[in-house]
C-alpha cells in the first residue's frame, strides 16, 4: 500500500453526486444565518465575546449564559476570509496532502478510549503504546493521508494526555495529523513539539504538521477551552478542525434538516471566531452529527442518519469552499464482523461519493469508543474498493477500445492483446479480501478476513519504519512534556 | 552464467525479441542449447509461475512471458537433442460437448506449449465419441477436458465411463479443469488429475517428465 503514497489524489466532480439540491443547500444556509442572528450561540469565553462584539455581534444575557447573536453579513464575510481548500503539511514535504474540491481520503476517528488487544483479542483501556502503534499503521496505509488521532493514552496523566498523544503520533508517522489539544496552554506546548519535529525540512517554519481539533458543544455552545484554543491556534497560525457532534433527538432537533442547520451554525460560529482572531486561519469543516437512538438512549454511529448527515455536511463545506472531515465508516458492532463490514462500506462509500475530504471512521467499533486493528486494515482494503467504484467509468476513445474490440473480433480473446496488457493495472486487486477458489483458500489456512487483518497488523508493526525524526526532536518533545508536568505539579 | 540469467530475465519481462536475440548470441558463443533451456528459459518461466502463484503478476504478463519462452524454444529447436522428455509427452485437450468457453483451455495450451509440450487441441463442444475415438486412435499419455458451465460438467463423467467401458484407461491420465471444477468433483467422477491453474499442471508435468 505504501508504494502508492503520493499518487494522484482520488478526485471526483463534486457536482456529480448530491444529497441536497441547490435549493435545499440554500434553504439550509439561510436557516443557519437566521439561527445565528436570531437564537445565537452561547460563548463561554469573555475574550471571545469581546471579539464577537467588536465585530458587530450582539451579546445578550440569558439566565447565567452569555449569548452571542451573529449578523448574517459577518458570517458570510468570515466564510470568505477563511483560506478554503488547503495543503496539510507532513513532517516531510513528500507527505504533504492537498485537499481539493472533489478529492477524498480516509482516516481514523479520535479518540477511542478502548482497544481490542492485538495479542489477547480482549477489550482493554488504550495506552500510549497503542497510540504509537496505531499511528505507525496509519503511516503505512496509503488511503490515510492525514491521521486523526485514533486513541487516548489512558496510562498518562489526564492533563498531559494530548501532549503524550502528539508525541506518539509525531514519532510514528510523518503524515499530518488532527489532534485535540485540550486547552490553549497545551496547544502552545504542542506547537513547540511540532516545530521540533519539522526542523530541517523544506519550509520548516511554515510547516504546521498538525491541525488543532476543537469541538463546539451541541446545542449551540462554544465552551471556554474551545474558544481559547480557536484564538490561540489563530495566533500561532495553526489550522483548526471544527468538529461537532449533534445527536438528533437529544442535543439537536430530531429531524435531519434541523440537525444539519444546528451543526452548520456550530461550525460557522467557531469559524467566525477564528477569522476574527486572525483572518486567514485555515478551517476544516468537521461533522460527526448522528442520532441519539431513542430506544437505546445512546448515540448510534453506524446509523444511516450519520452517513446522510456527513454527506450533506461535505456538500455544505464544498459550497463554502472549505475542506471537510466527515464521519463515515464507523460501526456500532463490538467486533470486526459482518455488521462492521456493512456499516463501513455503505457509509464510507456515500461520503466518498459526496467527496468529503477526510472520511473519518477507520478502525472504529462500538459507537466510536473501541479501536480495532483488524477493522482498520479491513477498512483500508475496502477504501481501495471504494476508490475504484467511486471513480466511475472513463469513456475516452482509448477506454471505449473500439479498435481493440474490432481486432479481437467476434469469438476472439483479449488476454493476449496489448490493450489488455497496457490497462491491466487499472483493475482492482485484493490483499486480504479473498477471491481464490475454495481449495486454494483452504490450503492457505482457510482464514477469515478479520484473522488475516490481525496478522497483517502484527506484520506491519514488526516491519514498518516511519521516516525518522530530525536530530533532537525526541528529546525536545520529552522535555516539553516533563517541564509541563512539573509546572502542573504532576511531574516526577 | 550471466548469459543464462539475462535470458531468464527476458522471459520474466516477456521481451520476445530480446529472448531470441540473446539465445542466438549464446548459441554462436558456444553455449549448449540444453543448458540455455534449463538454466535460462525454464528458470525464467519458473520464476513467472511462482510470481503468478503468489499473485504478484497478472495473466497478460504471464502470457507475454509464455510467448517469449515459446519463441526461445523455437530458436533453440534445431540445436536441441530430442532427448528432452517433455517434448515426447503427448497431450490432447478439448472443451466438452455443450460448452463453448475455451479461454481456460487455451491458457493451458499456451502455458504447456511454452514449456515444449505439444498439445493437440480438439477444440470446443467436443463430443464423448470424439474424445473416446481420439484416445483409441492416438493413445496419448494425457487427455485433458475443460468445462465452464455447470450443465456441461457431467459430460466429463460420461467420457471417463466410456473410456472405462472400452478398456482405454491404461497408460492414460485423464486431467480435468475449468471454472466450476473442484478436486472433489474430479475425484468423484474418477479423473486422475485436477489442477486449478495451468502452472500447477505445468509443474506436475515438469516433475513427471524431467530428463533424468
Amino acid at each position: 500500500m505504501m508504494k502508492n503514497y503520493g499518487k494522484a489524489a482520488n478526485k471526483l466532480d463534486p457536482s456529480r453526486f448530491a444529497i441536497l439540491s441547490a435549493g435545499q443547500l440554500e434553504d439550509i444556509h439561510r436557516a443557519t444565518l437566521a439561527l445565528l442572528s436570531n437564537t445565537g450561540v452561547q460563548v463561554d469565553s469573555k475574550k471571545a465575546r469581546k471579539l464577537f462584539a467588536s465585530a458587530g455581534a450582539k451579546i445578550e444575557k440569558k439566565k447565567a449564559a452569555k449569548i452571542v447573536k451573529i449578523p448574517a453579513s459577518l458570517v458570510e464575510e468570515c466564510i470568505n476570509s477563511a483560506p478554503g481548500y488547503q495543503t496539510y503539511r507532513g513532517r516531510l514535504a513528500k507527505y504533504d496532502y492537498r485537499a481539493e474540491a472533489g478529492s477524498y481520503s480516509f482516516t481514523t476517528f479520535g479518540e477511542c478510549t478502548g482497544i481490542i488487544d492485538l495479542k489477547t483479542r480482549a477489550v482493554r483501556q488504550s495506552a500510549k503504546d497503542d497510540c504509537c502503534q496505531s499511528a505507525l499503521i496509519c503511516d503505512y496505509i496509503d488511503a490515510v493521508k492525514v491521521v486523526e488521532r485514533p486513541l487516548n493514552p489512558s496510562d498518562c496523566p489526564v492533563a498531559t494526555q494530548p501532549l503524550h498523544n502528539a508525541e506518539a503520533i509525531f514519532s510514528n508517522t510523518a503524515k499530518h495529523s488532527f489532534i485535540g489539544p485540550g486547552n490553549a496552554e497545551s496547544l502552545k506546548r504542542m506547537a513547540k513539539m511540532a516545530e521540533a519535529c519539522a526542523a530541517g525540512s523544506e519550509n520548516f517554519k511554515d510547516r504546521k504538521i498538525f491541525t488543532a481539533t476543537v469541538c463546539p458543544l451541541s446545542p449551540l455552545t462554544l465552551g471556554e477551552d474551545c474558544c481559547e484554543i480557536i484564538m490561540e491556534a489563530a495566533r500561532l497560525g495553526i489550522g483548526l478542525l471544527i468538529f461537532t457532534m449533534p445527536l438528533a433527538g437529544a442535543t439537536s432537533a430530531v429531524t435531519m434538516a434541523g440537525t444539519l442547520v444546528a451543526l452548520n451554525a456550530e461550525i460557522l460560529s467557531s469559524l467566525v471566531l477564528a477569522q476574527l482572531a486572525a483572518r486567514g486561519t485555515p478551517c476544516t469543516y468537521g461533522s460527526a452529527g448522528t442520532i441519539m437512538d431513542l430506544t437505546m438512549v445512546d448515540a448510534a454511529l453506524g446509523a444511516p442518519e450519520m452517513a446522510v448527515l456527513s454527506a450533506a455536511a461535505a456538500q455544505l463545506a464544498h459550497c463554502y469552499n472549505l475542506p471537510s472531515l466527515v464521519c463515515g465508516g464507523m460501526s456500532d458492532s463490538k467486533l470486526p464482523d459482518a455488521q462492521t463490514g456493512y456499516e463501513f462500506s455503505y457509509s464510507a462509500m456515500l461520503c466518498a461519493m459526496a467527496a468529503g475530504n477526510f472520511i473519518s471512521g477507520m478502525g472504529v467499533l462500538e459507537k466510536g469508543i473501541t479501536f480495532d486493528y483488524a477493522k482498520l486494515l479491513m477498512d483500508a482494503e475496502m477504501a481501495d474498493y471504494i476508490i475504484t467504484a467511486a471513480s466511475g467509468i472513463d469513456t475516452s476513445p482509448e477506454n471505449l477500445a473500439l479498435g481493440t474490440i474490432d481486432e479481437a473480433g467476434p469469438g476472439g480473446e483479449f488476454l493476449t492483446h496489448d490493450h489488455t496488457y497496457n490497462h491491466m493495472r487499472s483493475q482492482s486487486t485484493v490483499e486480504k479480501f479473498d477471491r481464490r477458489k475454495r481449495q486454494d483458500w483452504l490450503e492457505a489456512g482457510g482464514k477469515d478476513l478479520a484473522q488475516k487483518a490481525y496478522e497483517e497488523a502484527a506484520h506491519i508493526l514488526a516491519e514498518h519504519k516511519p521516516a525518522p525524526l530530525p536530530g533532537k526532536a525526541a528529546e525536545i518533545m520529552a522535555d516539553i512534556i516533563r517541564q509541563y508536568e512539573i509546572e502542573l505539579g504532576i511531574g516526577k | 552464467m550471466y548469459e543464462y540469467e539475462a535470458i531468464s530475465q527476458t522471459v520474466i519481462d516477456g521481451d520476445t525479441e530480446r529472448t531470441i536475440q540473446l539465445i542466438e548470441k549464446a548459441l554462436k558463443q558456444g553455449f549448449l542449447a540444453e543448458k540455455i533451456l534449463e538454466e535460462g528459459l525454464i528458470i525464467g518461466m519458473n520464476s513467472v509461475a511462482d510470481k503468478f502463484k503468489h499473485q504478484k503478476v497478472m495473466i497478460p504478463e504471464v502470457l507475454r512471458s509464455t510467448r517469449a519462452m515459446h519463441a526461445g524454444m523455437v530458436t533453440l529447436n534445431s540445436s536441441l537433442q530430442k532427448s528432452h522428455k517433455l517434448e515426447e509427452t503427448t497431450v490432447f485437450i478439448g472443451t466438452v460437448a455443450g460448452d463453448l468457453h475455451d479461454i481456460g483451455k487455451n491458457l493451458v495450451k499456451m502455458v504447456l506449449a511454452s514449456s515444449g509440450v505439444e498439445v493437440i487441441d480438439l477444440g470446443i463442444d467436443v463430443s464423448v465419441k470424439k474424445f473416446v475415438q481420439t484416445v483409441r486412435k492416438e493413445k496419448p499419455q494425457y487427455l485433458m477436458m475443460s468445462s465452464l458451465l455447470t450443465t456441461t460438467m457431467p459430460v466429463m463423467r460420461e467420457v471417463i465411463e466410456e473410456l472405462e467401458n472400452r478398456n482405454l484407461r491404461s497408460g492414460l491420465k485423464v486431467v480435468v479443469g475449468g471454472g466450476p471444477i473442484t478436486d472433489l468433483f474430479a475425484a468423484e467422477i474418477g479423473a486422475d488429475l485436477y489442477f486449478d491453474d495451468p502452472f500447477r499442471l505445468r509443474e506436475y508435468l515438469m516433475e513427471q517428465h524431467r530428463p533424468r
